[in-house]
């Protein structure tokens, strides 16, 4: 994958899979609680965002079990995987206190108006 | 609504439990989505999309079926772009695609000298021609950025160029049926070029010769001016009191000589295809068909397109002519996709070819 920030949903895929192998309805699930209830992946955009992710190398599938006579996959992160989050999340970091910086500096301006 | 589908109105008939009620509609969803990956991934999916809903569902979520449907959509068509040589026949099209167009835009430039002053009934308006020659000019420089691997360039052009056709057919509906029907046929080899350009973005190398691209300009240059070699011919004889008359196109060497120059096109054409690679040209060749039945049926059965005319020609008499003209380019793509995809598909299974072998 090149080296494009990724879009929120893999980025959070990403991040769910940094706590262990899960598989498809956990990292629905799981997504959920990161984002404190905003973003809830619907199946073909989460099963997108993997493929995309797997075809980076960014995850592999761990392991297949049967659960209920149906197939149950569980993703992990690979070394690359790990990589890659670590830096997105350091550009988040980044731009998140540039941000901050600037509106510490807006608001005492805005209070002189 | 399937009948499988619609409520049970018989009252006493066991009702269809919600969870596989539920189960049969999202597979059905799941079929938005190409064979191959649902093999690999349905059963994980329907597992996923069976968890996130409610407990006694019997319908999907709304979002989620247009979910499953706009993502199955796109990964058919994703998967077409993403191998190598749907991308090269997309470069093809890139290529052929524009050529066609400016030569079909040349054709209305020709006009004035082909039907005036012969025949003053079809004097093309002088705006019409000042729209030919930018269209004219548009599509070759499209054509010229999709050669020298521009693809964002030839992209970005292909797309504004298929504004422009959209604007001319919604212009050409209060027109008369030639106009109407030259305008439709250019905005839909415009979306084709678009989708072509488009699908191409990623490809990499040159998949056309500067030779075989000069063959492949030439051949519609030819279809465009062949016209010009019959009407040539034509005499017309001015009565008082009438449109006057005139000689009969059809009969005569002047025939022989439009099917000659046909010929030539043809050739040009397939010369061009059979120097592609075998994948890629069996994709050029259904693709190119419908041009090719739309061409054959234009130059033989109406005589060629007038743009500023109705129709005119053997099949013009027929109450059909429009509908011919629409049908047939598009029944000729969805046969050759058809013909195509069970192709692949036995020599996927051929004994003894790799899984892929088909599709490289």
């Amino acid at each position: 994958m090149s080296e494009r920030p990724l879009r929120e949903p893999a980025f959070l895929v990403l991040t769910a899979l940094a706590g262990g192998p899960m598989h498809g309805y956990a990292l629905v699930e799981d997504v959920l609680r990161l984002s404190d209830g905003q973003v809830r992946l619907h199946t073909g955009t989460l099963y997108g965002v993997l493929d995309r992710l797997r075809e980076a190398g960014l995850i592999i599938v761990e392991r297949e079990e049967i659960v209920d006579s149906r197939l149950r996959r569980y993703y992990a992160l690979t070394d690359a995987g790990i990589a890659r989050l670590a830096a997105e999340a350091e550009r988040m970091r980044r731009n998140a206190s540039a941000a901050t910086a600037r509106l510490r500096r807006l608001r005492p301006a805005e209070g002189t108006i | 609504m399937s009948r499988r589908d619609s409520p049970r109105t018989d009252g006493g008939a066991r009702r269809e439990p919600a969870a596989e009620a539920l189960e049969r509609r999202y597979r059905r969803l799941l079929a938005w989505y190409p064979h191959v990956y649902r093999a690999a991934n349905a059963d994980d999916m329907l597992g996923v999309a069976l968890a996130r809903s409610a407990p006694g569902r019997r319908w999907p979520e709304p979002g989620e079926a247009v979910n499953l449907t706009v993502s199955g959509i796109g990964e058919r068509l994703g998967g077409m772009l993403r191998q190598p040589d749907r991308r090269d026949t997309a470069a093809v099209l890139a290529i052929a695609g524009p050529l066609l167009l400016a030569a079909g835009a040349m054709r209305t430039m020709a006009s004035p000298f082909l039907f005036t002053p012969a025949i003053p009934a079809l004097v093309t308006p002088e705006r019409m021609l000042v729209t030919a020659v930018a269209f004219a000019a548009w599509w070759t420089l499209v054509a010229l950025a999709g050669m020298l691997r521009w693809r964002r360039v030839a992209a970005t052009g292909a797309c504004l160029g298929l504004a422009g056709q959209v604007v001319l057919l919604v212009l050409a509906v209060s027109a008369n049926d030639g106009a109407l029907m030259v305008a439709y046929w250019q905005a839909a080899m415009a979306l084709v070029t678009v989708t072509a350009a488009l699908g191409s973005l990623r490809g990499q190398g040159r998949t056309l010769s500067w030779r075989a691209v000069t063959a492949l300009a030439a051949a519609p240059a030819i279809l465009a001016g062949r016209s010009a070699v019959e009407t040539a011919f034509i005499r017309y004889t001015p009565r008082p009191g009438t449109f006057g008359t005139i000689s009969d196109p059809l009969s005569g060497s002047e025939r022989w000589l439009g099917v000659g120059l046909f010929a030539v096109a043809l050739i040009l054409t397939l010369t061009v295809i059979a120097t592609l690679r075998p994948a890629v040209r069996r994709r050029a060749a259904v693709l190119l068909l419908p041009a090719l039945l739309t061409t054959t049926l234009a130059c033989w059965g109406f005589r060629g397109f007038v743009p500023a005319g109705p129709p005119i020609g053997l099949l013009a008499l027929s109450p059909f002519h429009g509908q011919d003209l629409v049908l047939v380019p598009v029944i000729g793509v969805v046969a050759g996709f058809i013909v195509l995809q069970f192709y692949e598909r036995l020599l996927r299974r051929g004994p003894g070819k790799p899984a892929d072998a088909g599709l490289s």
